[in-house]
């Protein structure tokens, strides 16, 4: 009897203690992040970050949060300054009435002023704090930040949720959106021979879309009618500092080059009229790159192999594999794959910022040669040769095998 | 002074499995908590070899170790160190693996606590952590090797399915990212060799087998059993520096305080299934509490045999707070702990608790079979 009485008391102490728990938090009365915006005024030298939290009160459910929470957005946004990020963080703390709790923040997104400033000292505080997830979506925004955090998106709770999941859908559909997480930004920024290449997020101003005619009464209702944002291209850096934009066709090319694509669609001209459009999805892409020594110097050879299936074919072509016309479609969309990667290779040249990353292959395969270019890789990187070579592949015409004949349309 | 006069604390028989669990358990977690391969020197993204060169390393130095507790299957190193060199100079040759046995448990701990406090328990005070592991820790000690090895058996699979888990989990981050694993050992053996000397020298913990082996109900296997247990922890530890470097990236991953769990942190595996870390974190627990209550048990039982106690149990009381409170002071901070691990700190003075009391011990074995005597007979 005795024993059992010390052993409950024993397993009664050691429950309650062994969590570890040293006071109490409970998890109602935080303040949950949902999205985190940074954002650096060159004149004050100032951090401000903008922290998206969930409005527990309005996100409530069903039940009692419709009369409850009408009036209230299901979410706020609060801002604060500070000279570190962190400081700014913390300043936070003075206009909120709960504790903050970071760990599910999904959105890191840092404006163009923090992106062009450096923002290894946010990369550095963010891997320090352990609120923070590295698995976060990365994004950097053009245009307005401040917009952006209050930005409502009509399918979505949250505008956290909605920038999450929308570059989720990107670089799903599109593969229009480059590097996943705020990790992958760290091992890259570590790894010689690659810059970083962070997704971009377009704020969509009023001017920006075309609501034209009726000013008049219709602007109060356009601002949440139109979409908040628009996902695609990426923001090319040197080391930790911006240095220029790249727009979707150079994007994809990165894609492309780096086996990043999820799925993709490309638009060529038809090879007989030489104007229709035709649609063809990529369902499927691998590349590898590999160096190679030429006569003068090294040489790198790109290989893309790609498969699809036709999605807009809205002319009558012989699309058996007799007439050729498959082949030559397929020779036109191997043509635009290898324009779209040029077109990044051209633009990494023009900023200096090798995002593909055909440095770090020749640090990686060849690390001899590397120890010789290394220092000087942006003028090796200048006019080294570099060849694309593409192999495309159309499997399918999806549910049709050929298109309605041109006399029966009309 | 005859051999059967030594006190025998117990008659307790662990089977060969439970000592082969306890083994692994008590490897691999620390040399996955803070993955000295990647973090102790510059090995990079030749982490993984050196993992692969520290099995060796550390595979003689558990020939070293438990190569003379096969020799005297019935008699712990306490005692065949009194036999060969004679009752003083052996109870003080045994203090020196009982200091072991102390650093080893006091730093596996603050490692634990250490872990604990950076990343979820911010506002617990260190030695209440400390305290707690002490206390679980000597109640299984108190409890027995039995206990202890059944505890073993328990923890055992969830251990391994949980670091299985978490290494699934990571493989397809791991894959997208094997790039960051090139170049392959471009820059000779040195890094590689830099990058062992940690992960061979925390082999130290098997000294564990010089007081363990008499208690197995084969002590003859326990040689074998060692270096099997060796063996799948190293294989889990050329696993897990594979993922992690690739995940992490050589260079940031070397930067981390413990990467394996940083890398665990960073997997999305979909939108409903992330924050896994926890499965990392239960398996560090239990390595942990397994390694803790076997050297308190062996520390324990080393110091009773030295004083010539019948009875280690009360022994255990005194020697949890000095071990709480070593834990607890002999690192001030993350830095002195990490200082600690530098290559050239632990690793001379981590070894000198294998090779000066192991080194005696077989010269006195040797000579005396040179000399003709029969060693095991006084």
């Amino acid at each position: 009897m005795k024993n059992r009485l010390a052993a409950l008391i024993l397993i009664t102490a050691a429950a309650l203690t062994l969590t570890g728990c040293w006071n109490r938090r409970d998890p109602e009365n935080l303040a949950l992040v949902l999205a985190t915006a940074f954002d650096y005024n060159n004149e004050t030298q100032k951090y401000k970050v903008i922290a998206q939290m969930a409005n527990p009160i309005a996100m409530g459910g069903e039940d009692g949060g419709q009369t409850a929470g009408g009036e209230k957005k299901p979410y706020w946004t609060v801002s604060a300054d500070g000279s570190a990020s962190h400081q700014a963080m913390r300043n936070l703390t003075l206009k909120v009435s709960r504790e903050f709790f970071w760990a599910h923040n999904r959105v890191f997104v840092f404006s163009e002023s923090v992106a062009r400033n450096g923002i290894y000292p946010i990369m550095d505080m963010s891997a320090r704090e352990r609120q923070l997830r590295a698995s976060a979506h990365v994004a950097v925004v053009e245009g307005d930040i401040n917009i952006l955090m209050e930005s409502e998106f009509p399918l979505e709770e949250s505008g956290a949720m909605g920038i999450d999941r929308q570059i989720a859908t990107i670089i799903y559909e599109r593969s229009l959106f480059p590097e996943k997480t705020l990790n992958e930004l760290y091992s890259t920024l570590s790894q010689p021979g690659v810059e970083m290449f962070i997704g971009r997020v377009k704020v969509i101003t009023v001017s920006d879309t075309t609501a034209g005619g009726e000013e008049g009464a219709g602007t109060s209702e356009t601002p949440t009618a139109a979409p908040p944002i628009l996902i695609g291209g990426g923001a090319l850096f040197k080391g930790d500092r911006m240095v220029g934009w790249a727009n979707e066709q150079e994007t994809i090319g990165w894609a492309y080059a780096s086996d990043r694509v999820f799925r993709s669609m490309l638009y060529i001209k038809d090879p007989v009229d030489n104007k229709t459009p035709i649609g063809i999805d990529i369902e499927n892409l691998e590349s590898r790159m590999h160096p190679e020594s030429g006569t003068e110097g090294p040489r790198i050879i790109v290989d893309i192999k790609a498969k699809g299936h036709l999605h807009d074919i809205p002319v009558d072509r012989d699309l058996t594999l007799e007439s050729g016309y498959i082949k030559s479609l397929e020779q036109r969309s191997a043509q635009e794959i290898r324009n779209a990667v040029h077109s990044t290779i051209d633009l990494s040249r023009r900023t200096e910022s090798d995002i593909i990353g055909f440095g770090n292959l020749i640090y990686r395969k060849q690390p001899k040669l590397w120890e010789q270019i290394g220092d000087r890789w942006y003028d090796v990187f200048k006019d080294i040769e570099i060849d694309v070579r593409v192999h495309m592949n159309i499997r399918r015409t999806g549910l049709i095998a050929s298109p309605l004949a041109a006399e029966k349309r009309r | 002074m005859p051999a059967n006069s030594f006190p025998k604390t117990t008659t307790e028989k662990i089977a060969n499995r439970q000592l082969l669990f306890m083994l692994f358990m008590m490897r691999t977690t620390v040399v996955i908590a803070f993955l000295p391969v990647l973090t102790s020197a510059d090995a990079f993204q030749d982490a993984w070899a050196a993992a692969i060169m520290s099995f060796f390393g550390a595979a003689l130095l558990v020939l070293v170790i438990a190569g003379l507790g096969v020799k005297f299957p019935e008699l712990t190193a306490v005692e065949y160190a009194q036999k060969l060199i004679g009752k003083w100079p052996g109870k003080i040759i045994s203090l020196i693996l009982v200091w072991a046995f102390l650093v080893i448990a006091a730093t596996d701990t603050r490692i634990y606590a250490e872990a604990l406090l950076t990343g979820f328990l911010t506002e617990t005070p260190l030695p209440f952590i400390v305290f707690m592991m002490v206390i679980a820790g000597s109640i299984a000690a108190y409890s027995g090797l039995e206990v202890i090895g059944r505890a073993a058996d328990l923890l055992f699979p969830v251990f391994l399915a949980a670091i299985v888990l978490s290494l699934v989990f990571a493989l397809p981050d791991a894959l997208l990212l094997k790039r960051n694993l090139e170049p392959v050992l471009a820059r000779g053996i040195g890094p590689v060799l830099r990058g062992s000397i940690i992960p061979i020298i925390i082999i130290a913990q098997y000294l564990a087998l010089t007081m363990v082996i008499p208690a197995a109900n084969q002590p003859g296997k326990a040689l074998g059993t060692a270096l099997w247990a060796l063996t799948g922890s190293s294989v889990v530890l050329v696993l897990v520096s594979l993922v992690t470097t690739a995940i992490m990236g050589p260079d940031h991953g070397s930067r981390l305080v413990f990467p394996f769990f940083s890398m665990v942190r960073t997997l999305n595996i979909s939108i409903f299934l992330e924050r896994v870390e926890i499965f990392a974190l239960f398996a560090w627990g239990f390595g942990i509490f397994i390694g803790v209550s076997v050297f308190m048990y062996c520390g324990s039982r080393a110091v009773a045999q030295v004083l010539g106690l019948h009875d280690y149990r009360p022994l255990i009381g005194p020697l949890a707070v000095i071990w709480g409170t070593f834990a607890e002071h002999s690192y001030q901070d993350m830095f002195q702990l990490r200082t600690f691990f530098q290559p050239k700190i632990a690793g001379p003075y981590a070894l000198s608790w294998i090779v000066i009391p192991m080194g005696i011990l077989w010269a006195a074995y040797g000579i005396r079979r040179l000399t003709g005597g029969k060693p095991d007979e006084k």
